[in-house]
């Protein structure tokens, strides 16, 4: 039996997997909190969950991490030199130093400027010590490589640090785009040879020699090596690896994968068992680039989204709060404060925006006090100081405080994360009506029955609203998702919202009524989607598939997705309807041919060999190539007659982790023992 | 003189291909306090809206619809001037082009007449151009670009235009129509163009519509 230890450090917990790997089944799984400042303290943690015979056997050790992604966003990791060949840098991503050197190709490859070789030479002396890798982009490289190569052969030679060439991560058009990934790229190398380091660190601890893979943002993996050349495509691994673990649970290779979480939920599409991308590439952390990660779509409803009563309508909010069944549990006074409810209702102004109301079931606790109080009030800083021992309700709070209640700004202090809100929210509603058994029911029911008294409806009433606007929601989220993709704009337009609505309520209009059927099955995964993912499936008459261990989604995709390379290449005549001359593109360069047949062969030939090698250094077996061929043509005018435009080729080999066999493992498991 | 009489004269002044009534109805509507674009609107473009469907129609000839745009533009050459600065600043940035290897603008001539009286600002680039300046043009900041070719070995320069942009950051910025007898739906819709057009009312009916 082959089986790999599957890891995944989320923004929460980091979760570890022991997958049997022919059998698709999960042997053993284990969580631990993520540990930001130092990501092997959560991994150590997590395995060391795991079970210890299992763990002798491992042969292939797979991660996703959000670490890339983090240090992208938060500006970390190398200092970056620039080399623009051609073409100017939009400046989307701050550099260290940059240059623009003349140079760079046209479309047909051929060379728009030469290279100047000392201008290169001079920049990189003059950065000498002060970077610690080279980022080198040229204009139109993708059509013909050979600057970039040239500038990376004077890196090697004369400074001796990592150098990126943009035509390695992306054969897309677009040179700031490129060039933002490469810059990417750059920055990150240190970042995962660190991580890498410290995991394989962690792993010998254990007694694991097993390679290590690492996953990417579109759902294969790469072996650690081709990691430290290209770390930026692991950046956004998490909803690829996700979406990959769904579909190994579910068996489906074509789904909808719903994930729901605390504060949102992710949309993602499988198609053909492999998820959805981003055409134009991912935008990380604000900037656009051109690396390939699955396309999700997100909503801003989850398990801990705020309920609330406004003017007498049940209103769902994005506002992530605490739910009051689980904040019972912590502080019992919650429930005390509840229980002097009774006879009151809930009343806000009818102007009032839905953050600026604030019921009399929610309570505030300080999570943080301001170590400088100037951009603060002193009843702000009083406010904090009562709400500091446990929770209050902002009546309570204000008697301490000894002001009116509105006088407080507790909305400030919400949005500058210094206190948290703690109200009702979907998990209560599923406690109230006894779906959920987890937490403290009895403060559920009891903030439903005071919430009701501000609507016309019972406490049951309230309760099945609250259900309906979720399901709604949940519907009118994913349906707005499949429709935008479908026609390109995310406008319905007065008919289409419509026809949404009446499909999605099944109430019908005065002469029609509507009903959508969505033709893929629904994967849910994530801790609350059992209860809620059935509604949608229900509404639009598919299938649904929930399995136990959607909890570690992530984990399982990390380390059950193949390792994948693909070499795009385009081939195209030298003018359209020409019989004779091709030429074709490349990241292995430029090449002509006489005929479109010579050109295919050929093509196809080379790309193969690359993207085998690369599987292959990449430590893959048993290794598969498919070739994607997409014809572009056209007619003429309104003639009938067609003509060729070009050809893309996409040749993809993709194999499985070589496991590793040595059994040294075992002795070094019974000598910790 | 009412402002309905002005209004038709400016109208009928390009339907009957009259330049000299054009440029004194222009006039006199700056006279009288008619807003120049809705003397614009209203009149000029009312006049060669006519003159576009009767075209599209088979009703006249081509060499007519010419002699009605020199009219048009007579109009225009006093009423744009008059035109707040304000009321610019919000128009779109159009620029018209023949793609390198081709001189036929007859159509693209037409369509720079009918987006400037549909209140684009048009830049026209000329024929002959090569790709790599229409790209720049576009990177200096377009929201439309129209090109077009008559002949067949000039298309490939529509595509090499188009991935130019997406090269230098510009495509997504600008809505890119195409034209010209070789071109069809397809091919705009394998180039990467948004919309190919029959002629030139459809083509500016489309950006409008956007």
């Amino acid at each position: 039996m082959r089986t790999g230890l599957g890891l995944d450090t989320g923004g929460t917990y980091t979760d570890a997997v022991i997958m049997d790997l022919d059998g698709s089944r999960v042997l053993c799984k284990a969580k631990s909190p993520t540990t930001r400042e130092d990501l092997c303290i959560g991994i150590r943690g997590a395995i060391e969950a795991m079970d210890g015979e299992l763990l002798k056997d491992v042969g292939v050790v797979s991660l996703s991490s959000t670490l890339a992604t983090n240090s992208v966003v938060e500006g970390k990791g190398a200092r970056v030199a620039l080399v623009c060949i051609g073409c100017e840098y939009d400046g989307s991503l701050p550099v260290d130093f940059s240059t623009v050197v003349p140079g760079g190709h046209d479309l047909r490859g051929d060379e728009a400027a030469p290279l100047d070789e000392a201008a290169v030479a001079e920049f990189l002396e003059s950065v000498r010590g002060r970077v610690d890798g080279v980022a080198i982009t040229g204009y139109l490289a993708v059509r013909n490589p050979d600057h970039e190569n040239r500038v990376r052969g004077m890196v090697d030679r004369i400074l001796g640090i990592p150098a990126v060439c943009g035509h390695d991560l992306s054969s897309g058009l677009g040179f700031s785009e490129r060039a933002s990934t490469c810059v990417m790229n750059a920055r990150l190398i240190p970042v995962i040879q660190d991580l890498i380091g410290s995991v394989k660190t962690v792993l010998s601890e254990f007694g694991i020699r097993a390679p290590l893979m690492m996953v990417r943002g579109n759902g294969s993996m790469m072996g650690e090596e081709e990691a430290r050349r290209r770390p930026v495509e692991t950046v956004l691994s998490g909803p690829a690896a996700s979406m990959i673990g769904a579909m190994v649970l579910s068996g489906k290779r074509d789904a909808i994968v719903m994930d729901m979480g605390g504060t949102t939920t992710d949309i993602g599409i499988l198609r053909d068992g492999k998820p959805r991308l981003e055409p134009e590439g991912a935008i990380i952390g604000g900037t656009r680039t051109r690396v390939m990660a699955a396309e999700i779509s997100t909503s801003g409803i989850g398990g801990d989204s705020r309920i609330l009563v406004v003017n007498g309508t049940v209103a769902l909010s994005p506002l992530r709060v605490m739910p009051l069944c689980f904040a019972a549990g912590r502080w019992p006074r919650i429930k005390e404060s509840l229980a002097s409810l009774t006879g009151g209702k809930p009343w806000s102004h009818a102007v009032q925006d839905e953050r600026s109301v604030v019921l009399d079931s929610e309570f505030f606790r300080t999570l943080r006090v301001p170590a400088d109080a100037r951009d603060f009030s002193g009843s702000d800083m009083a406010l904090l100081e009562a709400l500091r021992a446990e929770p209050l309700t902002l009546k309570e709070a204000a008697a301490i405080v000894g002001v009116h209640p509105y006088t407080l700004n507790v909305r400030k202090l919400e949005s500058l994360g210094r206190v948290q809100r703690i109200g009702f929210t979907p998990t209560d509603m599923l406690h109230a009506s006894g779906e959920m058994d987890q937490f403290d029911s009895e403060a559920s029911t009891m903030a439903a029955g005071y919430l009701s008294r501000g609507t016309r409806m019972d406490a049951e009433g309230f309760l099945a609203d609250c259900r309906e606007r979720i399901r709604v929601k949940l519907c009118t989220e994913l349906m707005r998702e499949l429709m935008s993709e479908e026609t390109g704009s995310s406008a319905l337009g007065p008919a289409g919202e419509d026809l949404l609505a009446k499909s999605i309520s099944g109430v019908p209009g005065r002469d029609f009524s509507c009903a959508v059927t969505v033709r893929k099955p629904i994967i849910g995964i994530g801790a609350p989607v059992g209860v809620y993912i059935p509604w949608v499936a229900e509404t639009f008459g598919t299938e649904v598939f929930i399995d136990p261990d959607s909890d570690v989604g992530n984990a399982i995709g990390a380390v059950s997705s193949s390792i994948s390379e693909s070499v795009v290449v385009l081939i195209r005549p030298e003018s359209i309807g020409a019989e004779e001359g091709f030429q074709a593109f490349s990241r292995l360069g430029r090449f002509e041919f006489r005929t479109l047949d010579e050109a295919l062969e050929a093509s196809e030939a080379a790309a193969r060999e690359a993207a085998v090698k690369a599987v292959a250094d990449s430590g893959a077996e048993d290794v598969t190539v498919t070739v994607d061929r997409r014809d572009s043509e056209f007619e003429y005018g309104d003639t009938g007659m067609r003509s060729l435009i070009s050809v893309e080729l996409t040749v993809t080999a993709a194999g499985r982790p070589r496991p590793f066999s040595g059994r040294g493992a075992h002795c070094l498991i019974r000598a910790r023992a | 003189m009412s402002k309905e009489q002005i209004l038709e004269d400016l109208a009928n002044a390009v339907i009957n291909c009259k330049a000299d009534l054009a440029k004194t109805s222009a006039e006199k509507a700056l006279a009288e306090g008619v807003n120049p674009v809705e003397a614009i609107n209203e009149g000029l473009v009312k006049g060669m809206s006519v003159v576009g469907e009767r075209y599209a129609a088979h009703q006249v000839y081509l060499p007519q619809v010419l002699v009605s745009s020199k009219c048009l533009y007579a109009g225009l050459d006093i009423l744009i001037p008059a035109i707040p600065k304000d009321d610019l600043a919000n128009s779109k940035k159009a620029a018209t082009v023949v793609v390198e290897g081709d001189v036929h603008d007859i159509g693209k001539n037409i369509v720079k007449t009918m987006l400037t009286a549909g209140g684009f600002v048009v830049n026209d680039l000329g024929k002959d151009v090569p790709p790599a300046t229409i790209a720049a043009a576009a990177k200096d900041g377009l929201d439309v670009l129209c090109m077009s070719t008559l002949m067949t070995p000039t298309m490939d320069r529509m595509p090499e235009v188009i991935n130019l942009m997406k090269e230098n950051g510009s495509r997504g910025s600008c809505t890119v129509t195409i034209g010209g007898p070789p071109t069809s739906p397809s091919f705009a819709e394998e180039i990467g163009a948004d919309h190919r057009d029959n002629n030139a009312q459809d083509c500016v009916n489309w950006l409008k519509a956007m």
